[in-house]
């Protein structure tokens, strides 16, 4: 090791102009390595250490990796607690319903806002409202407009509806309607997931929208086909992959959504979805083992469902 | 592997590092910097004290400043008081901890048993400050629900009792007399939702709600109902069916759907309920003295004592089951805390700042020191003279001497599930994560209360199990 600078200095003058390019652009992109290894790598280390070991809060500003003693009882602790298990499939109920609700939202009203009409710049700028409006407002609203004692809905309800009691939507766990369980608390956090993002699926399909050759759909009009068969033939295969992109994204952030829930529910009445479970078991339980290897599953779970996307999607581009 | 060895010792002083950078960036709290009086050398204790306080309201912490400001001119030790509500302790304290950076003293409620299981508490200094000012000072119902494994976690200061708080003027109207068990107060709270159409009792019911876990213990408690008996758990019980039936019932005598604490205050204050469910705190505003809760009864325009007048107090519902559901606060001094400072401290906001205080709210904060070996009452006494909302009216003279006798009382049977127990970490958590209250959707629709029992108490199983 003693002579590598002099190897070092030879190695370097005789670097082609091509590599020294190279060296180049990994020095000036070498902060944003750096930043992802600090904010992202570090911290994901850290949870996976957390997870495996055994400790009592306390002791974490004297941890390190030499003394930890290393332990399976947190990973086994959360699949063997039935809490792990409700706040599974209450998530993929969430992901999966917000998803194809934003989707379907914002495609529908994206093709409804296709044809100008008077007034199409203040109702394309109206519906981007709530994905504009910060969370916590949004939540407000919708928690005063939801309350049993003075909100709008109930008082509606039970005026004019004939309710004969205010319901208490965002605490109830299951409500019988017509010898359905339905399950009213969770189905307030998906509406309010679909009302809130759904303005960024609309935007993404408009976008798209205007990048479909009208060509097209005059040439099928010509041949006879109807407006429902030109919507079905021409413009929907040309959103496949925009939409696609979408249902990844909207699954992912779905699935690890916490602030829409926690702030309209702190995950009562049934909506407690991982993302708050992990917060829940960090801050009532204080224990930060138990939660890292919650969110150590969550993040196992996840990489699942996106390793299947890709497959699925690289066979559909193969076809 | 001498390689790998430097690799990992090197991820071990980033992984430090990150952790204290992040943890530093959110906690913001002084504790860090007030180690000074760790070094013990024997000379006066130096340095600062950071106090995290759940009274937040401004009026509670201009006092409490001022109280602390008293401490410093007395000893030299500088105290700052940083308003933090219960919930929000929990959170900063977890990360404050993992970076090693945490106040002195803490006020909290005595469900310590997450904080014990993580080392956060230092029991020792809590043990030394009790043993200072004496054991036999204090309320010995409140140093068992801070007592963990055979240890004191905290020092207990002041704490509040639920109230049945009744309008008497229109049980007189409707025929009832006063309820003395839980059975009868359904009853009566049925009738007057049928014959008068208001709300019968209001009280915390919201389903999955601290409001509603609060409620359901504390109606519970009346029929003798145990969560849980040396570590089985007997809410299935047949006590505990009867009080799920009479809390349905209860809870049925809405006229605006599922409470929270908040709004059942208000339905009250608005005259529409003839009962309500609510800790000592009510006191106050039941005399017009707490601006952000006014008076609106149609009846209150004309009188502002009309709630002193027609409202009568059930502390003890049941004399054959004379629990009372109630809190009480703490001084928890935690682990890696400024620990000289902090002890004058707690001894000090126990002794001569005691009854300042007691007096930011004496309705809601009962002595749990009723007085010192001089004299056993001296607090106590004291505290039934304070004029409450800072006005010069004290409980006892707009209720009587006699309510004041029972509230002090009331702080001895006090009855926590679990609490001083070897249950208290699965009560702590099952109160923590609203299990019970988690259940009331089936009993709302109907379901029979032994079976919502049982299912109550499969949920608690499952957390048992949980914590192994």
């Amino acid at each position: 090791m003693a002579n590598a600078p002099t190897v070092r200095t030879a190695r370097g003058s005789r670097l082609s102009r091509g590599q020294r390019a190279n060296l180049h652009g990994y020095l000036l992109s070498a902060p944003s390595y750096l930043a992802i290894a600090v904010v992202i790598l570090v911290p994901f280390f850290a949870v996976v250490v957390f997870a495996f070991a055994d400790f009592r809060l306390i002791d974490i500003p004297r941890l390190s990796l030499d003394t930890i003693d290393w332990t399976l009882d947190n990973v086994r602790g959360a699949l063997s607690s039935t809490a792990f298990w409700s706040a599974l499939s209450t998530t993929l109920l969430y992901a999966a319903f917000t998803t194809v609700g934003v989707i379907a939202g914002g495609v529908i009203v994206a093709l409804a806002m296709r044809k100008p009409f008077r007034g199409q710049s203040v109702v394309r700028a109206l519906f981007l409202v709530p994905y504009v409006l910060p969370v916590i407002a949004a939540a407000t609203i919708w928690r005063t407009m939801l309350n049993p004692q003075y909100g709008i809905v109930n008082a509606f309800g039970t005026q004019v509806l004939g309710w004969s009691s205010p319901i208490a939507f965002l605490t109830t766990k299951s409500a019988q309607i017509g010898g359905l369980t339905i399950p009213v608390a969770l189905i307030v956090v998906i509406l309010f997931e679909i009302w809130k993002s759904a303005p960024f699926t609309f935007l993404f399909v408009t976008a798209r929208l205007q990048n479909v050759p009208a060509e097209l759909e005059d040439a099928a009009a010509i041949d006879g086909a109807n407006a429902g068969q030109r919507l079905a033939h021409i413009v929907l295969p040309q959103l496949r992959t925009v939409v696609m992109v979408l249902v990844l994204l909207r699954f992912i952030w779905s699935f690890q959504n916490f602030n829409d829930i926690y702030l309209l529910t702190q995950g009562a009445g049934g909506t407690e979805v991982m993302a708050v479970k992990v917060f829940k078991e960090l801050t009532v339980r204080a224990d930060v083992g138990s939660a890292a290897a919650y969110g150590l599953w969550m993040t196992a779970i996840l990489l699942v469902f996106g390793v299947l996307w890709a497959l699925a999607n690289r066979r559909k581009e193969a076809m | 592997m001498k390689l790998d060895r430097r690799i990992t010792s090197t991820a071990a002083v980033t992984l430090a590092f990150v952790l204290t950078v992040a943890a530093c960036s959110g906690g913001g709290g002084g504790g860090g910097e007030s180690s000074g009086g760790d070094a013990g050398t024997g000379g006066e204790p130096t340095g600062s004290v950071t106090f995290w306080t759940p009274h937040v309201q401004p009026e509670r912490m201009a006092a409490q400043q001022a109280i602390a400001d008293q401490f410093t001119a007395e000893t030299g030790i500088e105290v700052e008081v940083v308003a933090m509500a219960g919930a929000d302790q929990d959170q900063a304290l977890v990360t404050g901890a993992a970076s090693g950076n945490v106040p002195d003293v803490v006020l909290h409620a005595p469900d310590l048993s997450a904080w014990q299981t993580q080392g956060l508490v230092d029991s020792d200094a809590a043990t030394a400050v009790i043993e200072s000012l004496g054991a036999d000072t204090f309320n010995q119902q409140a140093l068992d629900f801070i007592n963990i494994d055979g240890a004191y976690q905290a020092v207990p200061a002041d704490g509040w009792v639920h109230l049945i708080v009744y309008r008497a003027d229109l049980l007189d109207q409707a025929g009832l007399s006063v309820p003395t068990s839980l059975d009868e107060l359904a009853t009566a709270a049925q009738t007057i939702h049928d014959e008068q159409g208001i709300t019968g009792m209001a009280f915390g019911t919201q389903v999955g709600t601290t409001s509603a876990t609060e409620a359901i213990e504390s109606t519970f408690l009346q029929t003798g109902c145990q969560l849980v008996t040396e570590g089985t758990v007997t809410i299935d019980s047949a006590e505990c069916a009867q009080a799920a039936g009479d809390f349905a019932t209860l809870a049925a005598s809405s006229n605006a759907g599922q409470f929270d604490v908040t709004s059942a205050r208000a339905t009250y204050l608005n005259g529409d309920a003839a009962f309500l469910l609510f800790s000592t705190h009510i006191l106050d505003e039941l005399a017009g003295l707490d601006a952000n809760n006014p008076l609106t009864c149609a009846e209150c325009a004309d009188n502002e004592n009309f709630f002193v007048e027609n409202s009568g107090f059930i502390t003890v519902l049941d004399e054959s089951n004379p629990s009372q559901y109630g809190t009480t606060l703490n001084y928890v001094i935690p682990e890696g805390a400024n620990t000289e400072a902090a002890t004058l401290f707690v001894e000090y906001m126990l002794s001569d700042g005691y009854s300042a205080m007691l007096a930011t709210a004496p309705e809601g904060r009962i002595p749990l020191r009723p007085g010192n070996a001089d004299n056993p009452t001296e607090y106590l006494d004291d505290w039934g003279t304070l004029g409450m909302a800072g006005s010069d009216q004290s409980v006892g003279d707009l209720y009587g001497d006699e309510l004041v006798a029972s509230l002090g009382e009331g702080m001895n049977a006090v009855s926590r599930w679990g609490f001083g127990t070897d249950d208290a970490v699965l009560a702590g958590e099952a109160f923590a994560q609203n299990v019970l209250a988690e259940q009331l959707d089936a009993l709302y629709s109907g379901t029979d209360p032994q079976d919502v029992v049982n299912e109550m108490a499969v949920q608690v199983q499952a957390l048992q199990d949980d914590l192994g």
